[in-house]
């Protein structure tokens, strides 16, 4: 999707009504959730630390690998793709596993939507951040500037899904898992602060390397999430109110 | 003397004055000088040490780099890469630190420091929370709440937190620093990893220098090599730099171009008076004299151990206006001398009027050597020094230099001397008139309080710099400070716990920004600790049963909350403050230094009547307390000023009085003298009143010499009228006119003390000039003086 798809004329949630979701979300946000906020703020802190790595120049394959995956990305302007989630935490008893759909575009647009087991939607729109849950039916919506934790997420979260090979080499060591399809291990470089709570992410490319097939991170506490793209839609048209709509 | 000079003397003496000039100029090549403005406040006083307190409090020697993007070019991406970029290039000696949003970020440590040091920093209102989270509908809300976070990406890295904090209670411990961020008045947002504004079209990048602000050489190879750095980033970005080194830069280029402007302007007009009044290659002489004297005075008070402040050194033009006038004055007695007189016994004749206006005019400079500021000590040693040189060099080697040939000078004018005599009680009641109206403009004068607009830095980075903070919000800038201080650490904490609960008493804890709230003393954290193990003692087993009673509802394990669980208890012994923590560090640097004064804590706040009724409230602290702010600073500076100034003005006017009266002994010529010295200040705050201008402290010395000027005037004017030396009055016009060229170029200059010092002087001698030479004849015969003349 070109970004002359994104109609800059669509209809935002009234400034009114953003003013008192945004109000009433300050005000009930409890006590402990703006202080983790602050927390996982730090910890993505040494997501873009500016220290190099040869591990990626080094390794001819993988130089290539990436080269053609990158090369790739450049057709892609858009994607949308159906997702399965699971995560094994020492929190939880079983495995949590989790059905959305991921959508992104290079017009700075991302939405995560989770539809099991409860519909939840994160939106990022320019510096808004909008998030919903159907337990609480609250749309929280938040400046990206002033939440930088949730921005910083989104940037990690972009730096993978788009292959923004400058932040992920700028923060960790690359490490060719395979050429066919292709998988590459990322670990976090010794100076970033990642290393205290990632372990490693491996990003595994489809079969035609023209984009994730899934990624799979292990935290440093042992904790392991995957998450595994399907029916992935390679420029798809989104309708431009599908960015401003938070709420089902 | 009767004859010419012999040969050898007047070589020797030549020679003799080219050794002094020599070394007095290498005396001086040698100094640095002072650009600041601190030498014109007076010491010891109160306003010196709050702004010595400011000093000791401030942050200095940070550098801001405030980067700026066209978004239509700069992507994101692009920004914060080339921010990255330009973070990286700023390798340098001269900058020990780069921070940026990332290196300001506490790691997970640093944020496990605070947590972990909750049992200390929780306090009692804290409980009420606590004990509310602890309810078995709470706590199932809570676990519901993670449940769900865990849908959201961060769940990625948020499950160990929950883990070990799942109700968030030693979280409470870092919403102080929330906070502190909050309250200092600046829009920060993050994103890329830097400080960006709120529509994030511009980044702010913080650096530390080892470069001091007062060190020029440095200062300039900083701000060189950054602007080196900023010029390498790309189109569609513009950076620009906010420092104190900027100030000190840029009040020097400014004081250095007006002095060259003034000194260009003052030359170019004395010039023209030399070419259009002397006719006589030997009048250059005349303008030889005052160089001659500053240097060697310059030197002289540099060796009293003086650092020569530019801001003096700005006036020299003017006190070669003034030192030029005895060159003049002798110049012209040997130029009217009889026949067959000696240049010698000329100049004797006119010894007794020219001492007379030396020492009144000495007498105002010697007035500020009581002055309690270092800069007017250095400004009346220089004036008296250069000008009792130049008075001798007019009375005793000039007259050896001009020789026996004869002087030809142009017609001075005549017409505008004695006109008024035969129009006497018009004058004076058309001087009487001008005088009232000028005394009430003058009663409408202000008195400048604002220390800050003597600052002659340029406009332009003035004006960046408002733009930076209307842009990014004022922060401390204009906020008060509360400081206590104590040689130990923890008696200036517990001083400045003791401040903290006083606010918080009164509702202001929201306004009174200090350490107390985020890192109290000692004491304070060992009683916190205390109530915390007393507090979860008999709570612990409960909740642990509860998280596993309705954990295991919601899908939870068993094990799920352990590491909260199992460490309860950890951190409740308080120790002293931790040393060599980064993060720690950073946050209590604007908070906790140490300095001059032992271990000082500073509190901030905002200038609101209720924060100023509590301070007047403040309870006496077991430390040395002070507050500095903007209203107290101006209002320190305004009586300070004053009280300074008036000292002043008594002391010079009894020095001029004292001199005059010695010499003069006429009570009558001491009237005139007296209205000479009043119509004079009138009309200097006359003008200020009709430019608008306030008076400051640059404009009070102004006065001082003023009075001291005039009364040249009026000495030689009273000697003439006298009937003892009629040339004088042609002195009188060619020493205005040679010091008015010193003072009027001032009106060009474009820092403000050296503007402000111009137009009260031009003002005044304008003023003084004209009583001196209209007003004071018609006044003499009024009051008598004129039946002296007839026995003269």
């Amino acid at each position: 999707m070109s970004q002359s798809l994104i109609d800059p004329a669509a209809p935002p949630e009234s400034t009114g009504l953003r003013r008192r979701l945004h109000s009433r979300v300050r005000k009930d946000a409890a006590f402990w959730l703006i202080s983790r906020r602050l927390m996982v703020l730090l910890i993505f802190t040494g997501l873009s630390v500016p220290s190099f790595s040869d591990g990626a120049s080094d390794n001819t394959d993988l130089s290539r690998a990436l080269a053609a995956w990158q090369e790739n990305l450049r057709q892609v302007t858009s994607v949308s793709s159906r997702f399965v989630q699971e995560k094994k935490m020492a929190l939880f008893r079983d495995t949590l596993r989790m059905e959305g759909r991921m959508t992104a575009d290079h017009a700075g647009h991302f939405a995560w939507e989770v539809f099991s087991p409860m519909r939840y939607k994160l939106l990022v729109n320019g510096d808004q951040i909008s998030q919903w849950d159907e337990e609480t039916d609250r749309v929280q919506v938040l400046s990206r500037g002033k939440n930088p934790v949730v921005g910083a997420i989104y940037e990690q979260m972009s730096a993978w899904l788009s292959g923004s090979f400058t932040t992920l080499t700028n923060t960790y060591n690359a490490r060719l898992l395979g050429s066919n399809p292709i998988a590459i291990e990322f670990s976090p470089l010794e100076s970033s602060a990642m290393r205290s709570y990632i372990h490693t992410i491996v990003l595994r490319l489809r079969d035609d390397a023209q984009y994730l097939s899934r990624i799979e991170i292990v935290d440093a506490s042992g904790d392991e999430t995957s998450i595994s793209f399907l029916d992935t839609q390679l420029n798809p048209v989104i309708d431009p109110a599908f960015w401003t709509r938070v709420r089902p | 003397m009767k004859g010419p000079a012999p040969f050898p003397l007047r070589w020797g003496l030549i020679a003799l004055l080219g050794v002094l000039l020599l070394a007095a100029g290498w005396t001086v090549s040698r100094v640095a000088f002072d650009d600041s403005l601190e030498s014109m406040i007076p010491e010891g006083g109160a306003l010196r040490s709050s702004l010595r307190l400011l000093n000791a409090a401030q942050i200095s020697g940070k550098v801001i780099v405030w980067v700026q993007r066209d978004p239509r070019q700069t992507p994101d991406d692009v920004f914060f890469q080339s921010l990255d970029n330009f973070a990286q290039s700023l390798s340098s000696p001269l900058i020990s630190r780069v921070i940026t949003a990332q290196n300001m970020f506490p790691s997970k440590e640093d944020l496990g420091f605070f947590m972990t040091s909750a049992p200390q920093l929780l306090r009692p209102a804290d409980y009420e929370i606590v004990e509310r989270k602890l309810t078995d509908e709470s706590i199932s809300n809570a676990l519901k709440n993670i449940r769900r976070e865990m849908l959201s990406p961060q769940s990625l890295v948020s499950a160990e937190i929950f883990r070990r904090d799942p109700l968030g209670v030693r979280a409470m411990a870092l919403k102080p620093l929330e906070r502190l961020g909050e309250a200092l008045g600046y829009q920060i947002a993050i994103q890329g990893g830097h400080f960006t504004s709120e529509d994030g079209s511009s980044a702010m990048i913080v650096l530390e220098t080892p470069a001091a602000i007062m060190d020029h050489a440095r200062s300039q190879a900083l701000l060189d090599f950054l602007n080196e750095r900023m010029r390498a980033l790309p189109s569609g970005m513009k950076a620009g730099v906010i420092c104190g080194h900027l100030h000190t830069l840029s009040n020097q280029a400014v004081i250095k171009r007006d002095i060259g402007v003034a000194g260009f302007m003052s030359a170019g007009a004395l010039l023209v008076l030399f070419f259009l009044l002397f006719r006589d290659l030997r009048a250059a002489l005349i303008f030889a004299i005052p160089p001659a004297c500053i240097l060697p005075a310059l030197a002289f008070v540099t060796l009293l151990g003086f650092t020569p402040a530019l801001i003096v050194i700005g006036l020299t033009g003017l006190i070669a206006g003034i030192a030029v006038d005895y060159g003049i004055h002798a110049f012209l007695a040997v130029a009217h001398r009889l026949e067959r007189e000696a240049p010698m016994a000329a100049i004797r004749r006119i010894r007794a009027p020219l001492l007379t206006s030396a020492a009144t005019t000495i007498a105002a400079f010697l007035a500020f050597m009581f002055s309690s500021a270092p800069g007017y000590r250095q400004l009346g040693l220089l004036a008296a020094a250069t000008l009792i040189l130049a008075l001798a060099l007019s009375l005793w080697l000039l007259p050896l230099l001009l020789g026996e040939r004869r002087i030809k000078t142009a017609a001075l004018a005549p017409n505008v001397f004695g006109w008024t005599a035969k129009k006497g009680p018009l004058v004076l009641v058309i001087f009487t008139v001008f005088f009232l109206a000028a005394l009430l403009l003058a009663s409408r004068v202000t008195v400048e309080s604002d220390f800050s607009r003597l600052d002659g830095t340029a406009p332009a980075i003035k004006q960046y710099e408002d733009d930076f903070f209307r842009q990014w919000g004022a922060g401390m800038k204009d906020m008060g400070i509360f400081a206590v201080w104590a040689p130990q650490l923890e008696d200036a904490l517990a001083a400045n716990d003791l401040a903290y609960a006083h606010m918080t008493d009164r509702g202001l804890s929201n306004a009174w920004q200090s350490w107390s709230a985020v890192w109290p003393s000692q004491a304070i954290r060992k009683n916190n600790a205390k109530r915390w193990t007393e507090f979860w003692s008999a709570r612990q087993e409960p909740l642990r049963d509860a998280f596993r009673r309705l954990g295991a509802a919601q899908g939870f394990s068993e094990t799920a909350f352990d590491p909260f669980m199992n460490s309860i208890f950890e951190g409740a012994e308080a120790g002293p403050a931790p040393q060599g923590r980064r993060f720690f560090d950073q946050l209590a640097a604007p908070y906790v230094r140490s300095n001059e004064y032992g271990h000082m804590a500073l509190s901030y706040f905002p200038e609101t009547p209720p924060v100023q009724a509590a301070l007047q409230n403040m309870p006496e602290l077991p430390a040395s307390s002070a507050v500095v702010s903007r209203s107290k600073l101006r209002e320190l500076f305004a009586s300070g000023m004053t009280r300074e100034i008036r000292r002043l003005a008594f002391l010079g006017l009894l020095g001029i009085a004292l001199a005059a009266g010695a010499i003069l002994r006429n009570l009558r010529a001491l009237l005139l003298l007296a209205i000479t010295a009043a119509g004079a200040i009138a009309g200097a705050l006359a003008l200020l009143a009709l430019t608008g201008q306030r008076l400051n402290a640059s404009g009070m010395m102004a006065l001082v010499l003023v009075i001291g000027l005039t009364l040249d005037y009026a000495v030689f004017k009273i000697e003439a009228l006298l009937g003892r030396q009629p040339f004088l009055e042609q002195g009188i016009l060619l020493s205005w006119l040679t010091t008015m060229a010193g003072a009027l170029p001032l009106l060009a200059a474009h820092h403000p003390a050296l503007f402000s010092f111009g137009l009260t002087l031009s003002g005044g001698l304008a003023c003084g000039f004209f009583i001196a030479l209209w007003v004071l004849e018609p006044a003499a015969r009024a009051l008598g003086l004129g039946k002296e003349k007839a026995h003269a």
